[in-house]
């Protein structure tokens, strides 16, 4: 950090706050926890630009909603990924583990036994790490993670090393920046049976896309899972971390979405496995809107 | 630390996943005498971890009470010693207890300052990971401040009681759970039959 630049780590994407979290987990007594986290929620809260991208998602999943309730609901949705961001660094520096339910049980376990490979569809909700330690904890088979990198460099380099140190072996992370690349290393590792998870609710930067409805809203969804699924013939399983409470998260695996190819019109195709997951996805976020974890309006203005 | 899951809803009332002898106490109690219901029953599935801070009543409650009590406190004394009417006292409840998640972080910041200040002069202090320590300053802090409210002016003193109270009130916990060694043991280990290591 240059003499010029360490304002930057301050920013809302900055690495300071990551480091102040870091240093609050190791020093803040477990009985201390509720009040600090409590502290730090309001001054998020006051902060315009976190709130007001929180503000205009809830609007559209609550469009009847009065301003206060818009305002309590945020309140809501920061206190929830306030724990989440704690319970994360918690496990990677202590190996902290938070209590686990399994919902959609037969799902998971249709997942867990299914021969080849697998594609996991999540969003961006609950813990997206400690989901994924959990996966590799309980099945034998390896896990690719693909997520977006951090914009701010300093910030992915501290949270790379800190994936580093806290991931299982068997679960290797990858970038969605590099695509051409990487959707190769995808086909490959699902075809040897691996199971690849996606975060499939945000389009960052130049990502492939498919136009889909979320909240009566027109939006663009990653089109790399469809594509995925369709090239290798395994099924998406939508899978959903979901915090419960202190140290309590549950795993809600949903019935799987196949995409298959069916005619000559392949856009077609990937536009009804989309429409599948923006469903799923919709009735997910409907009943657990309070931690899905979008601080950028999530549809495109008219 | 993690020890074992057990795959029963049952596991979170386990005596060891709590840190205070009265909470220990309450789960021991109820895992004794609530009627067993199969995890087979309900379409959920359970991982349980053994851990010490693991259950959020404890942990809620202390830092509720906390909260509370440091506001009370703070009202309290400046009605009796700084001439502060007893409405505006009143008044200034809520808001110490909206400041107090605040006020408490102080203790942080001093204990991080000694161990930095330590580190320099050359003892041997770790980096980071000062939470015992700063657990324990809270802990002279605050029974320091329940003595002077018990020689304080009335209602001062019922504050202090409190305090005492708790404490005393976990220390029998604590005597009884050590008479209830074996019990506890027993239905720790029945419920952890076929769990296994995370």
């Amino acid at each position: 950090m240059t003499g010029k630049t360490w304002w930057r780590g301050f920013l809302v994407r900055g690495v300071m706050w990551r480091k102040v979290l870091r240093w609050a987990v190791l020093n803040v007594p477990i009985c201390f926890e509720p009040a600090v986290i409590a502290f730090w929620t309001s001054l998020f809260f006051l902060w315009r630009p976190i709130r007001r991208g929180a503000m205009v998602n809830l609007r559209a999943i609550f469009p009847r909603s009065t301003v206060l309730s818009i305002l309590f609901r945020t309140y809501r949705l920061l206190w929830n990924f306030a724990w989440t961001i704690t319970d994360n660094v918690r496990f990677s520096e202590l190996g902290t583990v938070p209590d686990w339910e399994f919902a959609g049980f037969e799902h998971y376990q249709r997942l867990q036994s299914h021969p080849g490979g697998a594609i996991i569809l999540t969003a961006h909700m609950g813990s997206y790490d400690l989901g994924a330690q959990l996966l590799a904890m309980r099945g034998d088979r390896k896990l690719t993670i693909v997520r977006a990198p951090e914009p701010d460099p300093e910030t992915q380099e501290f949270e790379s090393r800190a994936y580093q140190r806290s991931t299982a072996a068997s679960v290797r992370t990858d970038y969605n920046t590099r695509t051409a690349a990487l959707a190769l290393d995808l086909v490959i590792a699902l075809q040897a049976g691996e199971i690849v998870a996606i975060q499939g609710d945000r389009v960052t930067g130049a990502i492939a896309s498919l136009s889909s409805q979320l909240f009566g809203h027109s939006t663009l969804l990653p089109s790399g899972p469809f594509a995925l699924a369709m090239a290798t013939g395994v099924p998406i399983y939508p899978l959903f971390v979901i915090r419960l409470g202190r140290r309590h998260y549950r795993l809600l695996t949903c019935e799987a979405i196949s995409v298959e190819r069916t005619g000559r019109d392949r856009d077609s195709d990937l536009r009804r496995g989309a429409m599948a997951w923006s469903v799923t996805l919709e009735s997910v976020i409907r009943d657990h809107w309070y931690q899905w974890y979008t601080f950028e309006p999530f549809y495109q203005a008219s | 630390m993690m020890k074992a899951h057990v795959e029963l809803a049952e596991g979170r009332w386990l005596p060891s996943r709590y840190r205070y002898a009265m909470f220990r106490l309450t789960a021991f109690l109820i895992l004794r005498w609530r009627a067993p219901h199969q995890a087979s029953s309900t379409n959920l599935r359970y991982v349980v971890i053994i851990d010490r801070d693991q259950n959020p009543i404890e942990s809620f409650a202390f830092s509720l009470f906390l909260v509370t009590w440091g506001a009370a406190y703070a009202s309290v004394a400046a009605m009796l010693y700084w001439g502060v009417r007893p409405a505006v006292a009143a008044g200034l409840f809520p808001i110490l207890f909206i400041l107090m998640p605040l006020i408490v972080q102080v203790v942080l910041y001093v204990v991080a300052g000694l161990m930095a200040v330590s580190r320099r002069a050359g003892l041997p202090v770790a980096d980071t990971n000062h939470a015992v320590q700063t657990a324990v300053l809270f802990l002279v802090i605050s029974v320091v401040a329940a003595m002077a409210a018990g020689s304080g002016r009335f209602p001062l003193p019922i504050l202090g009681w409190i305090w005492f109270a708790l404490l005393g009130l976990n220390a029998v916990a604590a005597v009884l759970m050590r008479l209830l060694g074996k019990p506890v043991q027993a239905a720790e280990a029945h419920l952890l039959e076929g769990s296994s290591e995370f």
